[in-house]
């Protein structure tokens, strides 16, 4: 093969290899947040409770980056990968810092084991790389790496970014909202909302519920509203939509914006930019009243962990009617003859 | 035709098996034989045979995460997706899958 497509298909997919280290890491999240918050109950158990929440909460990050680099390099990758995350993470290299070290991990070994495959390889080359390079060598040298190189400046990295989210005062915490809400919305479960989401799961972890909850909101959003849309203009809405609307409802009351795809495909120029709207709005009130979600998990089966359930549900609420309201004002009735 | 996938989402929940779901009624549509392994939070189900690997015209790898057992499709002619562009078009990916097929025959 050439030149271009060797280097292509060495790094392979990246987003498939995040996505795969994401994908790891919300189980872990979803313990870490739920004894988070039965460890504020008071009783026997709490030190419990508190504990798992705290060892749950170290194995956010070392999980994220050994799935990541596993994706990228297979197994010689895991040990390594976690060892060197988990000390990146204590070192307060954080998200960001996990990110990295699944990089170097990931692609040095994977640079490793080629080059060794291209010798012929054999048993002797195989104990090598698999119990001297990689374990010794490779988690010397990135371990240095992060030890005295990157963690300085990654973790100050990390405490400012952070401190600016956290500070981000009214207006810019509302923008930002609004437009995360928007690419939440803008392609339904595609590229652009994972992108949204990832960030939303990042500044989960660094517990910025402020900036993940209004995430958490939109996702439902367009879902419900096309659900509800067809009852209030249903000259607007063919036989196949009405019943979409249907299904619709329960996705959208487990959290997932797919239940809009069906209506964005026949009538995209109408129905994406009143869902982006909607999700946008949505988040924005998120923010606007303060809600935060200490579970990243959204719609009504994340009720539990809002600070403030009823708002959280009035954000919801607007953003529903807003999407409904240009939904319907936007859409053309549907001639007798044809359907769109 | 035979065709075999595997679905796999980051969340392992909705997706993984909406895809699943597609593909199957896409191929009923068609009336072309397909078989889904999915591959979410609960692990691998319905797994693909060894002897449904060997018959198969397409391997349709809709996995978004890194896929299980990735090796058993090496030598599968490979379409590769995702389980969003499934759920949107699923008939537009069989056909382009199928079209694989036409081209290296």
């Amino acid at each position: 093969m050439s030149r271009k497509e060797a280097v292509t298909e060495f790094f392979g997919d990246l987003r498939q290899h995040l996505m795969t280290g994401i994908s790891y890491m919300i189980p872990v999240i979803i313990i870490y947040a739920l004894f988070m918050v039965l460890s504020q109950a008071p009783g026997p158990q709490q030190a419990l409770m508190a504990d798992l929440s705290m060892y749950a909460q170290m194995m956010i990050v070392p999980i994220m980056t050994v799935f990541i680099a596993f994706s990228i390099a297979g197994k010689l990758a895991i040990a390594p990968g976690f060892v060197v995350a988990l000390m990146a993470d204590q070192m307060g290299m954080g998200f960001l810092g996990g990110l990295i070290v699944a990089l170097l991990v990931g692609y040095s070994i994977k640079l490793v084991v080629t080059l060794a495959n291209k010798t012929g390889g054999g048993m002797a080359i195989d104990l090598v790389v698999a119990f001297l390079v990689v374990p010794v060598v490779i988690t010397l040298a990135l371990g240095a790496l992060v030890y005295f190189v990157l963690a300085a400046p990654i973790s100050s990295m990390m405490e400012s970014l952070t401190a600016w989210l956290n500070s981000m005062s009214g207006t810019n915490a509302i923008v930002l909202a609004a437009i995360l809400g928007a690419m939440i919305a803008f392609d339904m479960g595609g590229p652009v909302n994972k992108t949204a989401f990832a960030f939303a799961v990042g500044a989960y972890a660094e517990g910025l519920y402020a900036v993940s909850t209004p995430v958490l909101v939109a996702i439902s959003i367009p879902t419900i509203a096309v659900a509800i849309a067809p009852f209030l203009a249903p000259k607007k809405y063919s036989e196949a939509e009405k019943g979409a609307g249907k299904t619709a409802i329960v996705m959208g009351m487990i959290g997932l914006t797919e239940g809009a795809i069906p209506f964005a495909a026949v009538d995209p120029f109408r129905v994406i930019p009143s869902i982006m709207v909607g999700s946008a709005v949505g988040a924005a009130m998120t923010a606007l009243f303060g809600v935060a979600s200490t579970v990243m998990i959204p719609s009504l089966i994340g009720l539990s962990g809002v600070n403030k359930p009823l708002l959280y549900l009035l954000a919801h609420a607007i953003g529903v009617v807003v999407t409904v309201v240009l939904l319907n004002l936007l859409k053309k009735e549907i001639p007798e003859e044809d359907e769109e | 035709m035979k065709i075999i996938a595997v679905t796999s989402c980051p969340i392992g929940m909705a997706h993984t098996y909406m895809a699943g779901a597609a593909l199957k009624k896409a191929a009923k549509r068609k009336k072309i034989e397909i078989r889904v392994e999915t591959q979410g939070s609960m692990g691998i189900r319905d797994k693909i045979t060894k002897k449904e690997i060997e018959e198969a015209d397409v391997f349709i790898d809709a996995a978004d995460v890194a896929m299980l057992e990735p090796k058993r499709f090496k030598e599968v002619l490979t379409y590769k997706t995702t389980t969003s562009k499934i759920i949107k078009k699923s008939d537009k990916v069989l056909e382009e899958a199928m079209a694989l097929v036409e081209q290296e025959a």
